[in-house]
């Protein structure tokens, strides 16, 4: 090749290199962040939520070496549809999760997903849900006081979750022992347990979590006429999952270390604040496994119990 | 038998002399106490007949316009506030409401004195009429329209169901969907929302907690209400408003001061200060934690009561030395505490004649004549000087006071007499003048002149007769021995007569003729109002203004197109109608349609408590959803949460039949509400002048009709130069302009050109008067010479010296003072030249005693606080000095040129 079509060609190049070298900067990869509340009305409304958003994605964006050269965009849902679009989207890096969504939706590898924190609240690292009723002579006074009747819950797990871990109970069939409401408005079931109308129908029990336990507890004017009925065993709290490509030991450690030092941030420090959160904590794998283990075996009993009800029902019809 | 002499007068009516000057001095006093008026309004300084003044006292009488005191509230002193240079932030929201806080306790206090604040905002706030809405303040506006369409939605479903319990729901969703607010503007907003809510909700639990019986009172929620939209930069309490980028808060104050005192404003402002203390320390207890504020007072009361306070107290306390001084000068010149005492008995003697005289001739004291004491004084001790010295030199001589007396007269009586005469000369030509606060000066003083040199010629020597006769025994201070004339030494009288009247000559040519109207430069130096008037200057100078009368809208706003297309020339006008209405009525028509669309629903037929219960816990529920989800909704929600707390344990035994009728009348109220905030956003068209808010009314509409229209000048007019460069622009705009900045200039001028003409005339009157005295052309000559080259050179050194001083309205009768004292000194040195050396002596000591009482008197004046003041002194101590340094240097080289012959006489 002659010099001159070498320059030529080497010039080319450049050109074609140009757009896309000066391009760079302004197409930097994103990271997505996502954050899955299902079911709470809080989250229903990104806008409302947006001080928050923008302390957490500052956060993160300074913090985690990963995203240094990325541009970090976090999104809240309560919708688990838009969710779990979100969690499969290519440039989705991370996600905080409720324990429900991860063993429902994120154990597989579409997406892959691995757990790298928990998000502990209130200063209790684990979950616990509590039955709350009324003091009221007559109201329920255990679980089993309770089968046959109706709780309402706000927000919180699925009915399977609700199931199959926190109850925990082998002797029931696939539902609940109870019949389980769920209300965007507990405030109002709450004041209908505490002062109850004549003719007026309510529920007979709170199914709350940790958090609403607490927010019902510091309520000096309508704790006095509530207490506990049963407690659920410790669980799983929100568990913060990598997703992407890059899910070796090596940048999961990288990354839950950032995560665990965002509090030393002011912007970290005022996402954990909102959160309610004193910061991440190290996930504990091994109760993870055995609530993971219990779900499964959970699913695995519905599924023959179905498959026994339907060819009973076939045995039925043919004989 | 020949008549007596008069010279022989106070040894043979003595009694007579001193009882009568004592009648004429008591009847003086009891006319100033009891009669006499004291203008101190710098109204009565103008001329009256001016086109100018008349039609401004015409307007005061058909808008009953009143001068008005500027409150002024800030976060910085106003030296800051006046430094533009660095850009300063505005005021943060809550300092805002703590200024507005200030202006209005600070207004209710003034409520106690009606008299001296006769046009206060009404208690229950501005009443902004039907065309409220047109007239609120630009942000304001925007804040309430857009508060109104906000609220419309939750109103209507309101009215929809007006139930105590609905309400509550309602407020549950607003809560629900509250974000962060986005700024501090919306902050404070959401607190003012906040803070009337909390006060509603704690109106309603003592409402439900009363008897079922009782009346609801309404008025009081409507209040806690009205101010949960807050009108950012605009109280309704006051009427307050914010300027220099929101960091200065102004609230004009009409105000009346007490006629017949000297400090007409002063007793009020005393009151409006101490108010204003209160109002400071109240809401600095009620928020500890904030920064204190500044605030002060601004406007031509102010600045009048503390010109006058100031300069009494430097005129008192320099009277007090100069007193003290000038009697130990001349206790040491004449060795006797007693001759000074009744010098200072006959000018109080003719102080108080004076009185009687000014009561006779005038009727009245404008602030100006005031300082005719101060012209006796200073020119009074002179006479008695000039015949103590010569007096004393006859009885050292042997004489008896008897005889003395007399020849004293017969010798030095003519020149203190044409002295005397030319001075009252002097003073009298500005009689003629048309500024009255001048001419009035001149006549009293001249005629006081008169009275004072008679006096001193007259009661003076009877008095001196009465503690001499006695005396002579005890043997008197002697004089320096009798010797030839003094010789000036030959290179000073060669160097005096070369360049001290070349120097004067310049002075005439290139001197001082400047004159400085800036009556901000006369303030105190450390005048609060002067510094809060300053920081107008720099942000907006409402204080300075034109007027221009019209007789229907077209007119007005035809003329304020005008203005408003000179930016360069008019800051801002200020007319009865909203220059934005078109704009206005096309935003709130829409509102106040679907305003007047809403129908309230009629009352349930019962309350329900358990619904309202139901909707107050669930509000509780959110607030402490929102408290728990961040620390700062926590503290701003707090008090809120607490009145909802407590409305809901009220709540418990509620009574059915009270909270039907507490939703009824609230329902009622709703009603009322609704229909008029519909009716404000539709005011009737066109606008109606007689029923614009008060404030706006009683500034720019008359009774039978006539709109005023005020103009703010783009820069500052206080400067003569630049006041008078507005005015002349101005009136090309407008012709019919007038009052404010275009009377001060017109007055200015006249007051300038009555100067003027008034120290022409003097002079004139000055040479003709010693002409007559000395009867010599040369000898009048020489006699002014003092004067004339002392003039010359003070012009110079006035304009040319170390500290250049301009002619002002505070210093600009020292001319005419010192025309007075140095034609005294000139007459008085040429009269003893020519009686030998002995007199001469006497008389140069004379001179010299005389022109140090005044450099005493007047040297004290120079160090005053008032700058005035200290420019009267200045001038005075400068003119004096001079008179003293030519009279002793230059007219005895003159003297011993043109009249060689008197240095050769012996003693007469």
């Amino acid at each position: 090749m002659s010099t001159t079509r070498r320059a030529l060609a080497v010039f080319s190049l450049g050109l074609l290199a140009a757009p896309v070298l000066r391009a760079q900067p302004a197409d930097q990869p994103e990271a997505l962040v996502v954050l899955v509340k299902p079911g709470d009305p809080n989250a229903a409304d990104e806008t409302r939520a947006e001080p928050f958003l923008r302390r957490l994605r500052e956060a993160l964006q300074r913090r985690v070496p990963a995203f240094s050269d990325r541009r970090v965009t976090v999104r809240l849902t309560a919708d688990p549809e838009v969710a779990a679009r979100l969690v499969a989207a290519p440039a989705a890096r991370l996600a905080i999760v409720p324990p429900d969504w991860y063993l429902a939706r994120l154990r597989g590898d579409q997406p892959r997903a691995r757990v790298v924190a928990t998000v502990p609240r209130l200063g209790e690292s684990v979950e616990r849900y509590a039955l709350v009723v009324s003091r009221a002579e007559g109201a329920p006074a255990s679980l089993d006081a309770l089968r046959g009747r109706e709780v309402v819950m706000q927000g919180g797990p699925d009915d399977a979750y609700l199931r199959r871990v926190v109850f925990q109970d082998d002797s029931a069939g696939p539902g609940l022992p109870f019949a389980l409401r769920r209300t965007t408005n507990l405030a109002d079931e709450v004041f209908a347990v505490v002062e109850p109308a004549d003719g007026e129908s309510h529920a007979d029990a709170l199914l709350v979590d940790t958090e609403m336990l607490r927010f019902l507890q510091d309520d000096e004017l309508t704790w006095p006429q509530l207490r506990v009925v049963w407690t659920s065993p410790a669980l799983p709290r929100e568990l913060v999952v990598v997703l992407g490509p890059d899910q070796g030991d090596a940048s999961c450690e990288a990354l839950r270390n950032a995560l665990l030092a965002l509090g030393d941030d002011e912007a970290g420090r005022e996402a954990l604040e909102l959160m309610r959160s004193e910061g991440f904590a190290a996930p504990d794998l091994a109760a993870l496994a055995r609530v993971a283990a219990r779900y499964d075996e959970r699913a695995e009993r519905e599924r023959d119990a179905a498959r026994r009800g339907g060819e009973r029902r076939d045995g039925g019809r043919d004989g | 038998m020949p008549r007596p002499a008069l010279s022989t007068l106070p040894i043979r009516r003595p009694r007579t002399l001193v009882a009568l000057a004592l009648l004429l001095a008591v009847a003086g006093g009891l006319v100033y106490a009891t009669r006499l008026e004291i203008q101190s309004g710098r109204r009565q300084l103008s001329a009256p007949d001016r086109p100018l003044n008349q039609r401004a006292e015409r307007f005061r009488a058909e808008f009953g316009v009143e001068e008005e005191l500027l409150l002024c509230v800030a976060a910085a002193p106003p030296a800051e506030l006046a430094d533009t240079s660095a850009g300063a932030a505005p005021s943060d929201p809550v300092t805002r409401v703590q200024m507005q806080d200030v202006a209005a306790r600070w207004v209710e206090r003034l409520r106690a004195r009606p008299d001296w604040f006769p046009k206060l905002p009404r208690p229950g706030g501005i009443d902004g009429g039907p065309y409220a809405l047109l007239y609120l303040p630009g942000g304001a506006f925007d804040d309430f329209a857009g508060a109104l369409d906000a609220l419309l939605p939750s109103v209507a479903e309101l009215a929809r169901a007006p139930t105590l319990a609905h309400s509550f729901e309602l407020l549950r969703g607003a809560l629900r969907d509250a974000a962060e607010p986005a700024d501090e503007a919306a902050a404070q907003r959401a607190a003012a929302g906040l803070e009337a809510l909390t006060a509603g909700v704690v109106w309603l639990r003592d409402e439900l907690a009363r008897p079922v019986e009782a009346p609801v009172d309404r008025a009081a929620l409507a209040d806690h209400l009205a101010a949960a939209v807050p009108l950012d930069g605009y109280d309704p309490r006051t009427g307050a408003v914010f300027v220099g980028g929101e960091r200065l808060l102004l609230l004009p104050v009409a105000v009346r001061g007490t006629a017949g005192v000297p400090n007409e404003y002063g007793d009020a402002l005393g009151f409006a200060r101490a108010a204003l203390d209160a109002a400071l320390a109240d809401v600095s207890a009620a928020a500890p934690s904030a920064a204190p504020l500044q605030a002060g007072f601004a406007g031509m009361p102010a600045l009048e009561a503390e010109e006058v306070t100031t300069s009494q107290a430097d005129f008192g306390r320099g009277a007090v030395i100069a007193l003290v001084l000038v009697s130990l000068l001349f206790a040491a010149a004449f060795g006797s505490w007693l001759r000074p005492s009744l010098a200072a008995v006959c000018l109080g003697i003719a102080v108080g004649a004076t009185f009687l005289f000014a009561w006779l001739a005038v009727g009245h004291l404008n602030l100006v004549a005031m300082v005719f004491a101060i012209v006796l004084v200073a020119l009074g001790v002179d006479f008695a000087i000039h015949f103590a010295t010569h007096y004393e030199r006859l009885l050292h001589a042997g004489h008896a006071p008897a005889t003395a007396i007399p020849r004293t007269l017969r010798r030095v009586g003519r020149a203190i007499a044409t002295g005397g005469l030319t001075t009252a000369a002097a003073f009298g030509a500005a009689a003629v003048t048309e500024a009255p606060g001048l001419s009035e000066l001149g006549l009293i003083a001249g005629g006081g002149l008169v009275l004072c040199l008679a006096t001193m010629l007259l009661v003076y020597p009877a008095l001196l007769l009465g503690i001499d006769r006695g005396a002579r025994r005890r043997g008197l201070r002697p004089l320096a021995p009798v010797g030839d004339l003094p010789r000036t030494p030959r290179g000073l009288r060669l160097a005096a007569i070369a360049a001290v009247p070349a120097l004067a000559a310049a002075g005439f040519v290139a001197g001082q003729y400047g004159f400085d109207t800036n009556l901000l430069r006369l303030q105190p130096t450390d005048g609060a109002a002067a510094q809060w008037q300053g920081a107008l200057v720099e942000l907006e100078d409402r204080t300075q203004f034109a007027i221009a009368t019209f007789a229907d809208r077209a007119a007005l706003e035809s003329a304020q197109q005008r203005f408003e297309a000179h930016p360069e020339l008019i800051a801002s006008t200020d007319g009865p109608f909203p220059r934005d209405e078109a704009a206005r009525r096309a935003r709130l028509l829409p509102i106040g349609e679907r305003l007047a669309a809403l129908r309230v629903a009629p009352p349930a037929a019962s309350g329900d408590p358990r619904q309202l219960r139901r909707a107050l816990f669930g509000v509780r529920a959110e607030l402490r959803r929102l408290a728990a989800a961040d620390p700062r909704a926590d503290t701003a929600l707090a008090p809120l949460a607490g009145a909802v707390d407590a409305l809901f344990a009220a709540t418990a035994e509620l009574d059915g039949e009270r909270l039907l009728r507490v939703e009824t009348e609230l329902g009622a109220a709703l009603g009322d509400a609704l229909g008029g905030l519909a009716a404000l956003c539709r005011p009737p068209a066109p606008i109606d002048p007689q029923r614009i808010p008060a404030p706006l009314r009683e500034r720019h509409v008359a009774a039978d009709g006539t709109l005023a229209l005020y103009v703010h000048p783009a820069f500052d007019t206080w400067d003569g130069p630049a006041r008078e460069r507005f005015v002349q622009a101005a009136l090309a705009v407008e012709p019919g302009l007038f009052g404010g900045v275009v009377n001060l200039d017109d007055n200015s001028a006249v007051m300038v050109r009555s100067f003027r003409e008034a120290s022409l005339i003097a002079l004139a009157a000055v040479m003709l008067l010693t002409f007559l005295g000395v009867r010599c052309p040369r000898r009048t000559l020489l006699a002014l010479l003092p004067l004339v080259t002392s003039l010359g050179l003070l012009l110079l050194l006035m304009r040319y010296g170390p500290a250049a001083v301009p002619w002002n309205f505070a210093n600009f009768f020292a001319l005419s003072i010192l025309i007075g004292i140095g034609v005294d000194s000139g007459i008085h040195l040429v009269e003893a030249w020519g009686q030998g050396a002995v007199a001469y002596r006497s008389a140069r000591r004379a001179v010299i005693v005389s022109m140090l009482t005044t450099l005493i008197g007047f040297g004290v004046l120079a160090a005053s606080a008032h700058l005035g003041v200290r420019s009267l002194g200045i001038v005075l101590t400068l003119g004096s000095a001079l008179v003293l340094a030519t009279s002793l240097t230059l007219l005895p080289a003159a003297l011993a040129i043109a009249l060689p012959v008197a240095r050769r006489s012996g003693p007469t």
